[in-house]
């Protein structure tokens, strides 16, 4: 039995582990972070650290709306690091199996499995992709 | 009973007699009757003999214990010899190498191979003038290991390996190489070919042989024994524990009792609702925590002493290696940085003073160290009278490496030409037959240097000798900052790499070109954006121009803010990896409103751009 976060960018549903989420943050004040690559939103002060904030929606290609009134706080394993998402929604508890594993639709970007969740397809977000690509994308930065 | 708390503080307490005993054994060697040194020398072995027979690490007790029955001897003659010293530094980088090994939790190496080794006066074999000569005596087995790599360029490495060996064993007898003939014969194409070679000719004459081989991308002439103390003074992770003087460890107490006092009265004040005696608390708690911060500070502060320690000994080894003489002067060992600075900078200072032993210095001379607190930061130079750095071999160097046009060769000033040693891959020829397979290089200094948020100098009259500064901040967690705002966010950069603030009317803007330029101090300084710099929108034009003058790659600009908000003591988050890799950043801090502001780092920025 999992437990799953899941919440909506753009017009997708997408789901992160919840044992992968520290906490769920409302209406932050987001501040600039100069020289930082586009889907870096920006930084926000969680617990007296300086959290920086990826903006998915910019690194998904949706359409980019107000950013800030829904924030993923990550576990310090993902270094400490904040998803800004359109939506929460509540948790859900599912067992992953072969019935409702939907493989063959994982090969999008930044997505490991998708999840058929009583008729409604969930995208589990890849969290190791994420950081490699953030790796690179901080050192381009000085091209 | 936990042993491995025991073990830490071993491995620390020994590290430091260790320390002392070659700081003493440098000073020895310009001093050989000094008695009080001999018996301090005597002393430290004897604490390392001690403390390992406790910790019942058995080899690492019997070198110590032959080490003190040496200098028992020397202590009773009341002099020691410079051979003695040349193996007393031996036994402690063996020493070393048995610590590490305490430390990686693998069994301790066995010492009797050097306990059996004597020092024997009269035969002054370590400091003969002959280089190669004494590279055979102190080697293991005999003969010259050469090294070679041949470019990427060439297309089958195997067959062209095989006719420098042979061209080789015209010259003398190989001993041994690797791989072997019959290795390259039967096919394989190696990268590197080793050699120990036994000839009658000198190194430089092996050189000057094998450069006639334009296929050679590199030779070298690797001294084992050098390699070993190089790796072997990398491995002990830098020390996880601090020593903290009691007397600090008081203050610390009686700050937290009248923390402790002033929770209280705060707490009263509220129960009350005594808004006048509220205003007195927190300004006693804004006292307390100015003072507690002070202190914390304190504890993260070292002298410089150790590290020059390491040079000291570093120059010593050269100079005897290299049969050079060279005067080692120091002055300001006792001024006190931030210890991550300290411990950043080890690596980098050795390099420099190895770049002014190998290229500074022909036969004799002079390296200073010099360290001194100029405002809030400390700089720290290292300086030669050699033959200094000839501003025509790099622009040479530069074009060839296509590093440089024509046209910018003509106009490139001598500070911009000096700062290009520092690039990456960039080495004059005479340097690539010098120092080749040797550690760091000045682009590794220059970027630690920058990482710590100080900045690097260089300043050389050819024939006169080479001067490097380093400025460094003090410490790198709490500094002083000017907070200016741009495009309606919040920056701030350190208030060591601001030269002024001004602010000017649009009428003082002049042009030249392209350039707006603005008059400061009988000088035209180039007016750049930060705005520009940021790629933020471009703003409304301002009644009053407020501009940063600073200094970025020893130029003087004007930086064109939108307003100059005021400065600030702040203690500044390193950014979590991996965005503490983002160019033009250098951290960042949160105030007490909960408002966060970056560190930019005006010097990668302006990197970026003209990259």
């Amino acid at each position: 039995m999992k437990q799953l976060l899941p919440f909506r960018v753009g017009y997708e549903n997408y789901a992160l582990e919840l044992v992968e989420v520290q906490e769920v943050v409302e209406n932050q004040t987001i501040y600039d972070f100069p020289g930082s690559p586009k889907v870096v939103a920006g930084a926000i002060g969680f617990h007296g650290r300086i959290v920086p904030v990826i903006d998915l929606a910019v690194l998904l290609d949706f359409p980019t709306g107000k950013l800030g009134q829904r924030l993923i706080v990550l576990v310090n394993k993902w270094g400490p690091v904040a998803l800004g998402v359109d939506q929460v929604r509540a948790i859900i508890n599912i067992e992953i199996n072969q019935t409702n594993q939907m493989q063959n639709y994982a090969e999008r970007n930044y997505i490991r499995d998708v999840i058929n969740c009583g008729g409604e397809m969930i995208s589990l977000f890849d969290l190791d992709q994420l950081q490699i690509n953030l790796e690179s994308l901080c050192a381009q930065t000085g091209g | 009973m936990d042993v491995s708390k025991f073990t830490e503080m071993f491995l620390v307490e020994a590290a430091e007699h260790l320390q002392m005993m070659v700081d003493i054994l440098i000073q020895l060697d310009s001093d050989p009757e000094d008695r009080d040194g001999i018996d301090a020398l005597f002393r430290e072995a004897h604490s390392i003999k001690g403390m390992a027979a406790t910790m019942e690490h058995a080899e690492t007790a019997r070198l110590a214990h032959h080490l003190e029955e040496r200098l028992d001897v020397c202590r009773h003659l009341g002099r020691i010899s410079g051979v003695e010293i040349d193996w007393l530094l031996e036994a402690a980088d063996l020493l070393e190498l048995l610590l590490s090994d305490i430390r990686n939790e693998q069994p301790e190496r066995n010492v009797d191979n050097f306990i059996a080794t004597i020092p024997k006066e009269g035969e002054s074999e370590v400091s003969s003038p002959v280089e190669g000569k004494a590279l055979d005596l102190t080697g293991h087995s005999h003969g010259q290991l050469i090294q070679l790599r041949l470019r990427e360029t060439v297309i089958a490495p195997g067959p062209r390996f095989l006719v420098l060996l042979k061209r080789l064993a015209d010259i003398g007898t190989i001993l041994e190489s690797i791989p072997s003939a019959e290795d390259l014969i039967q096919g394989g194409d190696p990268d590197q070919l080793l050699v120990r070679l036994e000839s009658d000719a000198s190194q430089d004459e092996l050189h000057q042989e094998l450069l006639k081989y334009s296929e050679l991308q590199e030779i070298s002439f690797p001294d084992e024994k050098e390699e070993e103390k190089e790796t072997s003074l990398k491995k002990p992770s830098s020390g996880k524990t601090v020593r903290v003087s009691t007397e600090l460890l008081d203050h610390f107490i009686n700050l937290t009792g009248e923390l402790i006092t002033n929770r209280n009265q705060l707490q009263n004040v509220l129960k009350e609702r005594n808004w006048k005696e509220l205003d007195d608390g927190i300004g006693q708690l804004a006292r307390l925590v100015k003072n507690l911060h002070h202190q914390v500070l304190q504890v993260r502060m070292v002298s410089l002493e150790g590290l020059v320690g390491r040079l000291s000994r570093t120059v010593h080894d050269l100079s005897r290696s290299h049969g050079k003489e060279i005067k080692f002067q120091v002055e300001g060992a006792e001024i006190e940085l931030d210890r991550a600075i300290v411990e950043e900078l080890t690596d980098p200072l050795v390099h420099m003073v190895r770049n002014a032993v190998d290229h500074g210095i022909e036969q004799s001379g002079a390296i200073f160290v010099k360290a001194w607190r100029e405002r809030d930061q400390v700089l720290v130079q290292v300086a030669d009278d050699g033959r200094g750095i000839d501003p025509e071999k790099i622009r040479q160097q530069a074009l060839e490496q296509g590093l440089l046009t024509q046209t910018q060769s003509k106009s490139i000033r001598d500070y911009d030409l000096f700062q290009m040693i520092c690039q990456p891959g960039f080495s004059t020829a005479e340097e690539v037959s010098e120092t080749s397979g040797r550690g760091v290089g000045m682009d590794v200094v220059k970027t630690v240097v920058e990482q710590v948020g100080g900045i690097l100098l260089i300043d050389s009259v050819l024939g006169e000798g080479t001067k490097i500064t380093l400025k460094l901040p003090l410490s790198l967690a709490i500094i002083r900052v000017l907070i200016v705002e741009c495009d309606g966010s919040r920056m701030a950069m350190p208030i060591t790499r601001v030269v002024q603030t001004v602010e000017i009317s649009p009428e003082e803007v002049q042009s030249s070109g392209k350039q707006l330029m603005v008059h400061y101090q009988d000088e035209h300084l180039p007016m750049l954006s930060l705005r520009k710099i940021l790629k933020l929108p471009q703003g409304a034009p301002l009644d009053t121009i407020p501009l940063v003058i600073t200094e970025v790659m020893g130029r003087k600009i004007g930086l064109v803010v939108d307003r100059l908000v005021g400065q600030r003591e702040v203690f500044v988050q390193r950014l979590p990896a991996p965005f503490d890799q983002v160019r033009g950043c250098s951290g960042g801090t949160i105030l007490g409103d909960g408002q966060i502001i970056f560190l930019l780092d005006l010097q990668s920025l302006f990197e970026r751009r003209r990259g």
